[in-house]
């Protein structure tokens, strides 16, 4: 497998470093053409996030690295060697399972955050409309996509909130469900409890904010799309919110035990849920003692939060095991391809060779041989020729383990030339991958007519 | 043959709780499907079952009270099968599976002797009636199965020990919804049931209660599940204590059931030959 990857990320590469070489994405289809310019270069993706800059290619492992890391300094206009401590390079399987992982989210800064793998589908789109993908990263890419769905699905990485504001969202959904139509009270206002009451609002839920000043809350109200309603109303209110929010600067507690009494009457025990972010803390804890009364302060948010990041640790080691396990099935894959082209060479030469015979010998026999001669003698030269490579093909085809090897000496047996093997490069990735079934496909048609043509 | 099949189910009832379990445990989605697919093999292997002695015997296989288990806990298998189909609540299976593995082995260990057939049975009321008490009993089952879910969930949020199990369970206005709607058509059914054992009894024995432990325990047990709605309905119950109620009158149901099949009390288990149709006699409180 010629897959090669360079690149940096923010453990490789501090900030300074990381936005020099950070590429626009307006730029990246010029970028992979002069990439692809270089020689030893056949086809390439460029990842550029805030987080990391990476650049996968197909070429020989030696030289394509050396071809990569010397564009990204011209590229940049860096002094060679800059980027020389903060550069990682992956070949091969290596350069496979990075970019399963980077897909995967398992190489993030926190593991399991789902937008790594939308901007490594942007890369591999840029590329593939760039016509910078062939059979290999076509082929790569699409297999990231499928195990970053696997670690997604069988999983729980990526499952549970792993801040403050998103473990309230979490939790009111322990409760509620689905929080569309349902009421969040914004009391008071404050920097998490906004950014949670932001987050209801885009799960669907209806926003109402209060505060001892009424234009404060209207302010607020605008700012959230919610709509502003008097502090005093408050009893009121509870009675129909489901989510309350609260952050006010006073001393003591505003929502009390009595005040519940009368308010879980009113809504017929009906759940209501607390998250009380301000310190000193305004909901009474123990009006839980309460039916359907629940109150989470901003300790108990972070204990969840603290839970849930341990436990996606726990899971990444799971996914791990996954990607592994998805290297080694595309290294089976990978060396099974190996195969295609040479069969495909051997084809074509065996078909070029019979032509050229079964001309000489027709021409050598004169004009008197008849149509039915004529296609017999074909007939025959075509059957001795597909039984004679029928066995080397299966063989190559069926091989697993050791099919290098039988690669390389099926090359040097035919002495087939490096030219007959190479594969079309610039073609489009639906294209690359049918190509490797079309060869095979053809290899097995040839095959097909050559019995047909020895059963008579 | 039946045997063979019922046995079968049971032990397909029994893998597909333990996978219910296992994936409630540790949040695996393809546990979860398998567990699915086997309580839906176990369901069709049992109903398969039931059809071949069905018509070996001609009548449905309900001779006595512990065959009648196995009835319902294919009834509640099927029940619950539709319902998460309705509603994300794959996971109740954890609750429900073992309870349909239970039943159904405890009628494959009780159910004695099945080839003397009471006359009393062979009677169209007896099948009208036991398919209703049945269908009944088979959605307080399922409700009973929410409410400890909701029950656990609730725990968790008010402990503030939320974990991955509260992420798999179904969230506390589901479990919540999904018992109150089985109780409400449990009720319906068990209500129906009554009303028309009384009429069996009236054709069978000549006489619409005669104050056996079997009746006097369903009417204990539709007073307490009326009293249920009534407090939800009337004066807005929910939530953990009705939850406990809801597992609570399950458990009478169970008691009842079993208990009363295990000791022979009354006519609903073992004395049909004692008291042909035809005689109306004793029977006095």
């Amino acid at each position: 497998m010629d897959l090669v990857c360079v690149g940096l990320n923010h453990r490789s590469a501090p900030v300074e470093i990381r936005e020099k070489v950070a590429f626009r994405a307006e730029r990246i289809p010029a970028n992979l053409k002069s990439l692809l310019s270089r020689h030893a270069l056949k086809e390439a993706v460029i990842l550029s996030t805030c987080n990391r800059v990476e650049i996968y290619v197909r070429g020989n492992e030696v030289e394509a690295a050396a071809e990569v890391a010397s564009y990204l300094h011209a590229e940049h206009s860096l002094l060679p060697g800059t980027l020389t401590d903060h550069l990682y390079i992956h070949n091969a399987a290596d350069a496979l399972r990075h970019l399963f992982r980077v897909a995967s989210s398992l190489d993030a800064i926190v593991v399991g955050e789902p937008q790594i793998l939308g901007q490594v589908k942007d890369a591999f789109r840029l590329a593939v409309d760039a016509q910078a993908v062939g059979p290999l990263l076509s082929r790569v890419f699409h297999r990231a996509f499928g195990v970053a769905k696997r670690v997604r699905s069988e999983t729980a990485i990526a499952q549970s909130a792993v801040s403050v504001s998103y473990a309230a969202v979490e939790l009111a959904r322990t409760i509620f469900g689905n929080l569309q139509g349902s009421v969040c009270l914004l009391v008071g206002a404050g920097n998490m409890s906004e950014l949670a009451a932001r987050h209801f609002v885009q799960e669907g839920a209806q926003l109402w904010v209060v505060n001892r000043s009424y234009e404060r809350a209207e302010a607020l109200a605008t700012a959230f799309g919610g709509s502003a309603r008097t502090y005093n109303d408050l009893p009121l209110l509870l009675e129909k919110a489901d989510v309350v929010l609260t952050s006010t600067a006073a001393p003591g507690f505003i929502v009390t035990k009595d005040m519940m009494k009368g308010v879980m009457r009113a809504r017929r025990y009906n759940p209501i849920f607390f998250i009380d972010i301000s310190v000193p803390r305004n909901v009474d804890p123990a009006i839980t003692s309460q039916e359907n009364v629940y109150v989470y302060d901003v300790d108990d948010l972070s204990k969840v939060v603290d839970k849930n990041l341990e436990k996606r640790r726990a899971e990444a080691e799971r996914a791990e095991r996954l990607v592994l396990e998805e290297v080694e099935q595309f290294k089976e894959w990978a060396r099974g391809r190996t195969a295609v082209p040479v069969i495909k060479a051997l084809r074509a030469r065996a078909q070029t060779l019979v032509e050229a015979e079964v001309k000489r010998t027709l021409a050598t026999l004169g004009p008197h041989v008849t149509e039915k001669e004529r296609k017999s003698v074909t007939a025959m030269v075509n059957a001795v020729v597909n039984k004679l490579l029928h066995e080397p093909t299966t063989a190559l085809k069926g091989s697993t383990g050791d099919s290098a090897e039988l690669v390389d000496a099926a090359r040097r047996l035919f002495n087939l030339a490096d030219e007959e093997l190479e594969e079309e490069n610039g073609s489009t990735p639906d294209a690359a991958r049918s190509d490797a079934l079309a060869a095979l496909k053809a290899a097995d048609e040839a095959e097909a007519a050559g019995a047909g043509v020895e059963r008579p | 043959m039946s045997d063979v099949l019922l046995s079968a189910a049971s032990v397909m009832y029994a893998s597909s709780g333990a996978g219910f379990m296992a994936s409630l445990a540790r949040a695996r989605p393809s546990l979860l499907n398998a567990a699915k697919l086997g309580l839906l093999v176990g369901a069709a292997i049992h109903a398969l079952a039931l059809l071949v002695r069905f018509i070996q015997l001609g009548l449905p296989p309900v001779t006595n009270g512990f065959e009648g288990l196995s009835l319902l806990s294919l009834l509640i298998a099927v029940i619950f099968l539709v319902l998460q189909r309705r509603y994300p609540v794959q996971v109740l299976g954890a609750f429900v599976a073992p309870l349909v593995f239970l039943h159904l082995t405890a009628s494959l260990l009780f159910t004695g002797d099945t080839n003397q057939i009471p006359a009393a049975l062979k009677s169209a009321y007896f099948y009208v009636h036991i398919t209703l008490a049945f269908l009944g009993d088979a959605f307080l089952a399922v409700a009973a199965a929410a409410s400890v879910s909701y029950l656990l969930q609730e725990r968790k949020l008010r402990l503030k020990k939320v974990d991955t199990l509260s992420g798999q369970l179904p969230n506390l206005n589901l479990a919540d919804h999904i018992a109150h709607r089985c109780l409400a058509v449990g009720f319906l059914f068990m209500s129906l049931g009554i009303a028309s054992g009384v009429v069996y009894a009236k054709h069978a024995w000549h006489a619409y209660w005669s104050w056996d432990p079997k009746q006097n325990w369903s009417a204990l047990t539709w007073l307490v599940y009326a009293l249920m709605l009534h407090f939800r309905f009337m004066v807005g119950w929910r939530g953990r204590r009705l939850a406990w109620l809801t597992v609570g009158a399950f458990a009478l149901v169970v008691t009842g059931a079993v208990v009363m099949g295990v000791f022979n009390w009354g006519r609903h288990t073992g004395d049909y030959d004692a008291m042909p149709a035809s005689t109306s006699s004793s029977e006095a409180p």
